[in-house]
């Protein structure tokens, strides 16, 4: 424990009171940042900031301020968690927003995700009409790591021809499915329910 | 903590939450607003924790831990069920339009029971 | 095995970690979940003591128990130095790339041009793919909008695109996230097979990742078949 008046103690203040002002400096821009940036996707990027940095220089600030145990070991779970959760709320949010479509992509420089999934989708289509084997990704990365074998164990010929079209729409469905409510089981690859 | 330091922390915090609770109202879709909510509730832990670092207050501490869980789980929530919305209902009515629309629902079940009574 | 070719050598006895859905609905909770749940039992308590304990290592059993996630197979080795080193650098990255986006934020006569790039990752492990994908998100400014499991690809959503070749620098950024977390959690043979180069006090020498072989794009190459298909070339 620093003793009160102490020269350590004056220092501790000025640092605490420094970080808590960047800290509420982020949070401004913050705001600042999702009230003008053109876009859904831009603008989350702006919310990550107060999220990360912010809450981090926050809540040392608090802890520099109070300086107890129990305290600094609850701050330091608040960081925890919001460090853990963070990532996937950002992920879950983006990847609605692109599979509802509101991302605008008149505004981005590169979109290889939309170039892909026209891709995914056209190599489906054809995959369905003809029924053939699947062409890449899978095919081209290894027995092992293709969609097709994650999904598909089952008998040769017709019905496994007829299982990895179903598979590629599956796979086309796991990336730009605009209805989000089927996203558990796209997630996990599951196999198709035919399967025994 | 001086007094300066508090007016000056919340002078920010506060200007981040409005532009924050301008965005959600503007949205346009669902997900901009669980963004701007998210950055609100940023605004809103920092709020907490000036405060508590301000009056040494440590009984606020769990508010902030329930702030930081609350906040994830809401925008997973809306994320989860978020859809495709028409551009019609990406708007929040105004208060005239509210009424209209109510208005105009109720006439609708007020000829359909009259309807029903008289036949 | 080819070093150009890492993927190719993900068959075989050591075959790629992937979650096995439903693979652990029955039998005992993991220990590292109960572990971390009673540590965060302890710290929302604020003291360590024995009653605290125990209450943590019961209710988290309970909780790991009624309420079972898949397994993650681990089979790396992890390493301290490497562990410190990614922590720091990822301190360090998020320091750097606030006041980057504090910058953008700010400029008002400058909108933001941002784009989603493909990035093909070295490894074929979903923890590290999902590692990867947490930290690249944690850093302000880049953004995982979809994580393909099966090819270990990430679409990253970049903030900032703007200047030459910053395309490039961005996949490289998230490569070399990669880089470290596989450093700092996988095994030699995973490193190895990864087409990276032997670790070394934690990491890889300085540049030594950026020069290392980009991994072959699974979804570049469909991309190049279906383009010379509908062209009508051969495939």
């Amino acid at each position: 424990m620093i003793a009160d008046g102490s020269v350590l103690d004056t220092v501790a203040h000025v640092v605490a009171a420094v970080m808590l002002l960047a800290g509420s400096f982020l949070a401004m821009v913050a705001g600042i940042g999702i009230a003008r940036f053109p876009d859904l996707l831009a603008r989350m990027h702006a919310a990550t900031k107060p999220q990360v940095l912010g809450l981090a220089l926050l809540m040392g600030g608090l802890a520099l301020e109070i300086r107890t145990g129990v305290v600094i070991w609850t701050l330091v779970l608040v960081v925890a968690l919001q460090l853990i959760t963070a990532p996937v709320s950002a992920h879950m949010v983006g990847r609605a927003g692109y599979r509802t479509s509101q991302v605008r992509s008149d505004l981005l420089v590169v979109d290889e995700l939309t170039d892909d999934l026209a891709v995914i989708e056209r190599m489906a289509d054809r995959e369905g009409a003809a029924g053939r084997q699947m062409p890449a990704p899978s095919s081209s990365t290894g027995p092992s790591a293709g969609a097709g074998d994650d999904l598909v164990q089952g008998p040769e010929d017709q019905a496994g021809a007829s299982a990895k079209a179903e598979a590629v729409e599956e796979e086309v469905l796991a990336t730009r499915d605009p209805q989000p409510h089927d996203g558990a089981h796209e997630d996990t690859h599951e196999p198709p329910s035919g399967r025994s | 903590m001086s007094l300066g330091v508090v007016i000056a922390c919340g002078v920010m915090v506060g200007i981040g939450a409005v532009c924050a609770v301008v965005r959600a109202e503007r949205g346009p879709s669902m997900l901009d607003r669980v963004v701007a909510v998210d950055v609100v509730v940023a605004t809103v832990l920092a709020a907490v924790a000036i405060v508590s670092a301000w009056t040494l207050r440590s009984d606020l501490v769990p508010v902030l831990v329930v702030l930081a869980l609350v906040g994830f789980i809401g925008s997973v929530t809306v994320a989860r069920f978020a859809a495709a919305d028409k551009d019609d209902d990406k708007r929040i009515l105004t208060r005239e339009e509210a009424a209209a629309e109510r208005e105009a629902r109720r006439r609708a079940e007020l000829e359909e029971s009259d309807g029903g009574g008289t036949s | 095995m080819s070093p150009s070719d890492p993927t190719g050598a993900s068959a075989g006895p050591l075959a790629p970690a992937r979650t096995v859905p439903g693979s652990t609905r029955r039998g005992r909770p993991s220990i590292p979940a109960v572990a971390w749940l009673t540590l965060v039992w302890i710290l929302l308590w604020g003291d360590l003591t024995w009653a605290n304990l125990l209450g943590g290592l019961v209710a988290a059993y309970v909780v790991a128990a009624l309420l079972p996630l898949p397994r993650v197979p681990f089979a790396g080795r992890p390493s301290l130095l490497g562990f410190l080193r990614l922590m720091g650098r990822l301190g360090l990255d998020i320091v750097v790339a606030s006041v980057e986006v504090t910058g953008i934020a700010l400029r008002f006569n400058r909108e933001p041009r941002s784009g989603v790039i493909r990035v093909q990752l070295r490894s074929r492990s979903d923890l590290y793919l999902t590692l990867t994908a947490d930290f690249c998100s944690l850093v302000p400014g880049s953004i995982i909008v979809e994580a393909h499991r099966a090819t270990s690809t990430l679409y990253v959503h970049v903030l900032d695109l703007g200047g030459d070749g910053a395309v490039e620098r961005a996949r490289h950024e998230v490569l070399e996230q990669e880089a470290r977390v596989m450093y700092a959690l996988a095994s030699d043979d995973e490193i190895a097979r990864a087409g990276l180069p032997a670790r070394r006090l934690g990491g890889a020498p300085r540049g030594a990742v950026a020069a290392a072989p980009l991994p072959a794009d699974a979804m570049a190459a469909a991309v190049q078949a279906e383009t010379s298909h509908a062209d009508g070339g051969p495939r």
